[in-house]
């Protein structure tokens, strides 16, 4: 018997593993943070990849005065990108370092991905890990790369985000 | 005994006076006829959970989030329930299949939700909890199934973060070793450990490739495993843990012979200076180890731990050690009379010659001499080799 009651539970816990991933993205519109980024130019040039678009962020590109954090970084660490609401609501970047910065009214900040570091250009490569956005498979043509599009994100107080919509 | 059984004898037990027809009746009561329930009836209703699940894939693009949710849901607990039923009632095989069914299922959908709902894994953290299901599995219902089951994905998840994330996962280790390893410590079953093993060395791979430590860091990791092997030894079985380990650092040596060139070396030797603490550690235990055991001669195993790369020309060096190897384990083992290390010995023999072989002769001959005399030379060995093992057998019979 209560073997059985073990199996069970193991069983609801997966199925409520399910229900929270489902409910934790609906949850985030409720109470999530609305942010709109300006998308970059990625490698390679066909971004469609038949059901996702691959996005690149114009904040995942940081100069050489916005960087705050040590000078070498292993590719794969954890860094933190302050954002700042711009006028015409698309927030660009503040500042970036490696320790968890202080936001103020009309800021948020963003966790990230140390990828590598341009050193001819001195520009900081990141990852803020939205870079797929899913869409029907077989409407991607309609993605062209040289377009500058915005995209709305929304940030989770329990740390995650997703992609709201492509414009 | 069985009822039919029963049936027929106690008929003669009551003629020959030895029961009553009551107490006869009585004893059957405690032979209950068996409900033969059509196993039939098990495999339609997974034909049918199968057809389902093919349908939906098929259709998945028409079908809206909500919907896609309600299958998965559905069509895992349908599996999971139908699975704990018919295992206690009819057939523990049906039944652990379609629970492995539904933990199949449980893996797609961490996938599929993952997608429909666009959240990105920096890590392998989905394999983590799908093995971490599978795992919890096998402590309930006990069954080696869902300990393969767990391994597999355990594997695959590892791999899958070296290659995308080029990083070792270090949780799906720590399931690995903490998890699956108390199972084999404390099942002692020879599959469950071997399955180990392999998951281990694969993990050890994905973990000094990815991490982008030197690659001698193998050798301490199998050592780890070949000592580990003194845990779960139990009398009479083989002990794979050791066998692996010697098996998987005899490959190390093989390909030193080829890598170690001159050049090579000189560039592994910074920042080892932990690496020879742990070695030095791990290896004087070894060597109590087998000082201590009853065979004396298990210490030869130990000459493939020897941190060839430090030594200039370490390729020579390990085709050396490598000689020294073979050739210990076959003198020993005609000595000692033991067929299992003469085998070893010879095996170990006839590959170290070939890679002596490759390694010296390949730049400087014609191929199709290299290949001739390279045959005629592995020909004139085996002969030989096979004819002192023949007439070393004929001794150990006649005895």
């Amino acid at each position: 018997m209560n073997k059985q009651r073990w199996f069970y539970g193991l069983v609801s816990v997966q199925a409520l593993f399910l229900l929270l991933m489902a409910g934790g993205y609906y949850a985030m519109d409720v109470v999530g943070e609305k942010v709109v980024l300006k998308t970059a130019p990625v490698d390679p040039r066909d971004p469609f990849y038949g059901d996702y678009v691959e996005l690149g962020y114009d904040i995942e590109e940081i100069s050489e005065d916005q960087w705050q954090g040590e000078k070498a970084l292993d590719g794969g660490e954890k860094v933190f990108l302050l954002l700042e609401a711009g006028e015409n609501g698309v927030y660009g970047l503040q500042k970036a370092g490696t320790e968890r910065p202080d936001s103020e009214e009309g800021q948020v900040v963003l966790a990230a991905r140390y990828l590598w570091e341009d050193e001819r250009a001195s520009i900081h490569h990141v990852d803020i890990g939205l870079n797929r956005y899913y869409i029907e498979e077989n409407t991607g043509r309609m993605w062209e790369q040289d377009e500058e599009r915005l995209v709305t994100i929304v940030l989770a107080p329990w740390n995650q985000k997703k992609i709201v919509s492509l414009d | 005994m069985k009822r039919n059984q029963l049936l027929k004898e106690s008929e003669w037990w009551v003629e020959e006076a030895i029961i009553t027809e009551a107490q006869r009746e009585r004893l059957l009561e405690h032979y209950p006829e068996k409900q033969y329930k059509p196993v039939l009836l098990t495999f339609a209703a997974l034909f049918i959970g199968l057809g389902f699940l093919t349908f939906t894939a098929s259709n998945w693009s028409y079908l809206a989030d909500w919907g896609r949710m309600a299958v998965l849901l559905l069509s895992m607990s349908a599996f999971y329930v139908a699975g704990e039923r018919v295992y206690k009632k009819k057939s523990p095989r049906v039944g652990s299949s379609l629970i492995l069914t539904a933990l199949l299922i449980f893996g797609a959908a961490i996938f599929l939700i993952g997608q429909m709902y666009h959240y990105t894994a920096f890590s392998a953290s989905p394999f983590l909890l799908w093995s971490m299901a599978a795992a919890g599995l096998y402590f309930i219902m006990r069954e080696g199934m869902f300990y393969y089951a767990a391994a597999v994905i355990i594997t695959v998840g590892q791999v899958y973060s070296g290659l995308v994330f080029q990083d070792f996962y270090l949780w799906l280790g720590f399931l690995l070793l903490a998890g699956l390893g108390w199972v084999v410590y404390e099942k002692r079953s020879l599959p469950f450990a071997g399955v180990f093993a392999a998951s281990y060395y694969i993990q050890a791979l994905v973990l000094v490739f990815s991490g982008g430590y030197p690659y001698y860091w193998l050798i301490v990791v199998s050592m780890a495993l070949y000592i580990a092997d003194d845990f779960i030894i139990q009398k009479g079985q083989t002990r794979i843990w050791k066998t692996s380990a010697v098996v998987f650092m005899f490959a190390v040596f093989f390909l030193q012979i080829f890598f170690l060139g001159d050049g090579y070396a000189e560039t592994l030797t910074e920042s080892s200076l932990y690496f020879f603490l742990i070695w030095a550690v791990l290896f004087v235990f070894a060597v109590v180890r087998s000082a201590l055991s009853t065979t004396n001669y298990y210490w030869i195993d130990l000459l493939l731990f020897i941190p060839v790369f430090r030594f200039p020309s370490g390729d020579l060096f390990s085709l050396i050690v490598l000689f020294f190897y073979a050739v210990l384990w076959l003198v020993s083992g005609y000595q000692q009379e033991v067929r299992r290390w003469v085998n070893k010995g010879t095996a170990a023999f006839l590959l170290t010659t070939l890679a002596a072989y490759f390694q010296l002769a390949w730049d400087f001959m014609d191929r199709s001499v290299f290949f001739f005399v390279g045959g005629l030379l592995l020909f004139g060995l085996s002969y030989g080799l096979e004819k002192k093992r023949r007439s070393f057998r004929k001794e150990g019979e006649e005895e």
